[in-house]
């Protein structure tokens, strides 16, 4: 190979190299030992329904969501998803799903708030699809000015600034002419930091 | 190809590779999952209808001047009311035991104490008395429930006349 060949592969190598790199994301949440708490202030319960009345409604207004805590290091980024149960069965029996007797269509909707207080007000709703949800922010989102330097990662005698952010669970049941009891699903919500 | 060329070369390709490795690398940063269960529930009911056979027959029952006083699990005065509902389901039975009743035609008003009695068949004589606060049994097999009506009211100072009154009974599935 002649030196000329190889300058240019030096060449073609170091701008190159600019395509290969993806847009500059530092995960700083691999460095570091960090962790996240749940704290549950309530499950969402649609309280006594009288069979076949149809629609019942819980808003994210409504005292009857559910609301749950998520502290952490308030300046990084938390992937949360949210997976609900299509239906609620009739004492939580999974071999009742889909007896039009036995269970009831749930339609899931969440938001979230993640300025510092649990203030539906400061609410960012959830894209949900087919009672599935995923979305990424800030613990604490950054009120102004650009990032700060990275935060300094946990070690014996250090705890970052902790920081919470709340998510609001609500939603929708479509009460037919079912069995009168008591009817269950579940919702299942997996924090990762990024 | 000198030696020179082939380390230049050499060092080109794995700064090449390299490049590559880091970009995959950066791809996978995410740590440890937590999670949180959250249970939705909701409790359905089905309507209990109440129905009334018969009212209570003051005026029969009374014996004297000073009281008329209604055994509702003897008295052919008492009232009857049945409750339907999901056969076999247990159920909570609360009344008011006491209430006012008003002269028609006027404002006096007399207090009437309820008793209530109650039986899975339409057999008085075999009904039991019930408490008047969350009293617990079951609908019959047809989803049937019997009440007698009775109670005891102080005429002494009464101004003759006609009275009426509510009898207010709640009922739920448990």
């Amino acid at each position: 190979m002649s030196y000329r060949s190889a300058y240019l592969l030096l060449f073609l190598f170091v701008f190159g190299f600019s395509t290969f790199t993806p847009a500059q994301e530092i995960n700083f949440g691999q460095f570091g030992n960090y962790s996240v708490t749940f704290n549950k202030f309530n499950n969402l319960s649609f309280g006594s329904i009288l069979t076949g009345s149809g629609l019942k409604q819980i808003q994210l207004s409504d005292p009857e969501k559910a609301t749950i805590q998520v502290s952490g290091a308030k300046n990084l980024d938390i992937i949360l998803d949210i997976t609900a149960d299509p239906e609620l069965l009739l004492n939580g029996n999974s071999s009742f799903s889909g007896d039009p007797q036995k269970s009831i269509p749930f339609t899931m909707e969440a938001a979230y708030a993640n300025k510092g207080d649990n203030i539906i007000s400061d609410a960012e709703l959830f894209n949900v699809s087919s009672n599935s949800a995923s979305a990424r922010f800030q613990i604490v989102e950054r009120t102004s000015g650009p990032p700060g330097p990275p935060p300094t990662p946990p070690h014996e005698g250090f705890t970052p600034p902790q920081g919470s952010a709340y998510i609001y669970i609500y939603g929708s049941i479509n009460v037919g002419s079912v069995d009168a009891g008591s009817y269950t699903g579940n919702i299942t919500i997996t924090v990762t930091y990024n | 190809m000198t030696k020179g060329k082939t380390a230049l070369y050499f060092f080109l390709m794995t700064g090449f590779l390299w490049s590559v490795s880091q970009d995959l690398f950066a791809q996978n940063g995410k740590s440890t999952k937590p999670d949180i269960n959250i249970s939705v529930n909701t409790r359905i009911v089905s309507t209990i209808d109440l129905i009334t056979i018969k009212n209570i027959e003051l005026d029969k029952a009374r014996s004297g001047d000073q009281q008329i006083n209604i055994a509702p699990t003897v008295h052919a005065a008492a009232g009857i009311m049945k409750a339907e509902g999901r056969p076999g389901a247990e159920m909570r039975i609360s009344y008011v035991q006491e209430q006012e009743l008003t002269r028609t035609n006027g404002s006096e008003t007399l207090t009437f104490q309820y008793s209530v009695s109650g039986n899975t068949e339409q057999n008085q004589s075999t009904s039991e008395l019930l408490d008047f606060n969350n009293e617990t049994t079951r609908f019959n097999e047809t989803g049937e429930y019997f009440f007698w009506i009775g109670g005891r009211v102080d005429i002494s100072n009464a101004i003759p006349g006609q009275y009426t009154g509510d009898f207010t009974i709640e009922i739920e599935y448990i």
